[in-house]
């Protein structure tokens, strides 16, 4: 037994060191062959790195509590400490926004006699919300983005909007079956259209790796102003309109630059919002292809005998028209 | 017997401590910490922690685990697969073969190096973050991250100079 054991280990060493000695090379390479891989097609290792997600969301999840539990002692003693203070503000604050609460109720009443007078279609049902909880952050200074701990079995899906009590965050752009990954606004990557208020005017918001992203493509003459809220303006079909981001925060020769609402500082749960987008009719004829199957033939007619007026009523039967084999 | 199995597992985990440590160091950098945020004002932790063990336990660390740490920081900070993992593989491949002019130098010298091998690492993580891109990013985070990175490794070693002591010294190692 010992012998043998000798004579293994008097094998496995020169392997090692043959091994040792190609490592280095081959995975030198491998590591280029991902880069470029990765550069061609996006998609094609995201595989890769939502299993990696999903392996160790649970770690960092346990990882970050006691962080999140220091940061609310951190700001429940800061609190406690501008009690007198803060009650004071809130005082005034909450006279303010009682006499905002009368205006929207005027408004509200006011919006609903309008649309009954234009007949207007109701609009469709609030967004449903998947809430989160962030447990990674650093992309460091090359990428912005967020990693949360809900993902395809909780029902989050790519292109949904991550918003937190303040404001739009960014979208999802990657999605595991328990993590997911959100592009915040201010990577440079991230571009959302978006509406000037109260002008109204339409622009892109374009992440720059900086705290202020910039607007870009503006009208001509845009009726700008600092201090003016950025809400998106849904115009892309992927994120719900009316989502506020910030404000204007400086017209210079350089651009406009943003403020945005949210501090991504201190990102702790998010909530991603799933958006029923209104299709275009060739991307809605698409989809009833890709649910239904291709159209029918023209020859095709559907056999009186079924009682039935509806085509789809016929293709749900394939043995009426196929070889009658289907199962 | 039992306590035998149990020694020989203990030995065993005992040896993976490098890699574990390593993908720790990973886990730090990617969280949440407060107020650093996402602007790459929090230090490159796995580099001081890669460094360490590339160059006294290059045995129990080698170019793959350097390549999987790397593949899981990609991977978690949202970065293009392979760019952290090559860094790390030419950074430790670049200690280990002038790991003989450590022998027997004192900390301070350790230390000089690591200052000298962080901006190179950083700069060939920025340069390869701009030829994938395609576009110039800012350098000030970077030099801000490295600043910490740089303070953050005496601290690291002596943490990890206490876990080395528990690790077993294979008789072959190098």
């Amino acid at each position: 037994m010992k012998l043998e054991r000798r004579s293994l280990s008097r094998l496995a060493l020169p392997l090692k060191a043959l091994a040792d000695r190609f490592a280095f090379g081959g995975l030198v390479i491998l590591s280029i062959a991902l880069l470029v891989i990765g550069k061609a097609n996006v998609h094609l290792l995201e595989g890769i790195s939502t299993s990696v997600g999903d392996a160790l969301v649970p770690t960092l999840g346990v990882l970050t509590q006691p962080i999140d539990a220091s940061r609310r002692l951190v700001e429940g003693v800061g609190e406690l400490i501008a009690l007198r203070a803060e009650n004071a503000r809130l005082r005034e604050q909450n006279l303010r926004l009682l006499e905002w609460q009368s205006a929207a109720r005027q408004l509200s009443l006011q919006n609903a006699a309008l649309r009954q007078l234009l007949n207007m279609r109701a609009d469709p049902d609030r967004p449903t919300a998947v809430a989160g909880r962030v447990v990674a952050d650093a992309g460091g200074p090359f990428v912005h983005t967020v990693l949360v701990d809900v993902g395809a079995a909780d029902g989050v899906d790519r292109g949904m909007a991550a918003v937190n009590e303040r404001g739009l965050i960014g979208r999802v752009i990657e999605v595991g079956r328990h993590s997911a990954r959100v592009l915040l606004l201010t990577d440079f990557n991230s571009r959302i259209p978006v509406m000037v208020e109260p002008s109204r005017d339409q622009a892109i918001l374009a992440g720059n790796n900086t705290r202020r992203p910039s607007l870009v493509f503006l009208p001509l003459n845009p009726r700008l102003a600092v201090g003016n809220r950025v809400v998106t303006s849904g115009r892309d079909g992927v994120l719900p309109p009316g989502l506020e981001l910030g404000t204007v925060a400086a017209i210079d020769a350089a651009g406009v630059s943003v403020e945005p609402l949210v501090d991504f500082a201190r990102l702790e749960y998010v909530r991603l919002l799933e958006y029923e987008m209104v299709l275009p009719p060739e991307q809605l004829e698409e989809l009833q292809q890709e649910i239904y199957g291709p159209p029918l033939p023209p020859e095709f007619v559907v056999p009186e005998a079924s009682g039935s007026a509806d085509p789809l009523a016929g293709r749900a039967d394939p043995p009426a028209v196929g070889s009658g084999s289907a199962p | 017997m039992i306590w035998l199995r149990l020694r020989q597992l203990d030995a065993r985990l005992r040896l993976v401590l490098p890699f574990a440590l390593a993908i720790c160091a990973v886990s730090i950098d990617v969280l949440p910490l407060l107020g650093l945020g996402p602007w790459g004002l929090t230090p490159f932790s796995t580099l001081c922690v890669v460094y360490f063990w590339s160059l006294y336990r290059p045995d129990l660390f080698g170019a793959s685990a350097a390549f999987a740490t790397g593949i899981v920081y990609d991977a978690l900070a949202g970065l293009p697969l392979g760019l952290t993992a090559l860094v790390l593989i030419l950074a430790r491949q670049l200690v280990v073969v002038q790991r003989r002019f450590f022998v027997g130098q004192s900390f301070l010298v350790v230390l000089s190096c690591f200052l000298l091998l962080a901006p190179a690492v950083e700069s060939a993580r920025w340069l390869l973050a701009c030829a994938w891109w395609g576009r110039v990013f800012p350098i000030q985070p970077i030099a801000l991250s490295l600043v910490l990175t740089m303070a953050l490794y005496p601290i690291a070693s002596l943490l990890l100079t206490r876990v080395d002591g528990r690790i077993p010294r294979l008789i072959h190692a190098p």
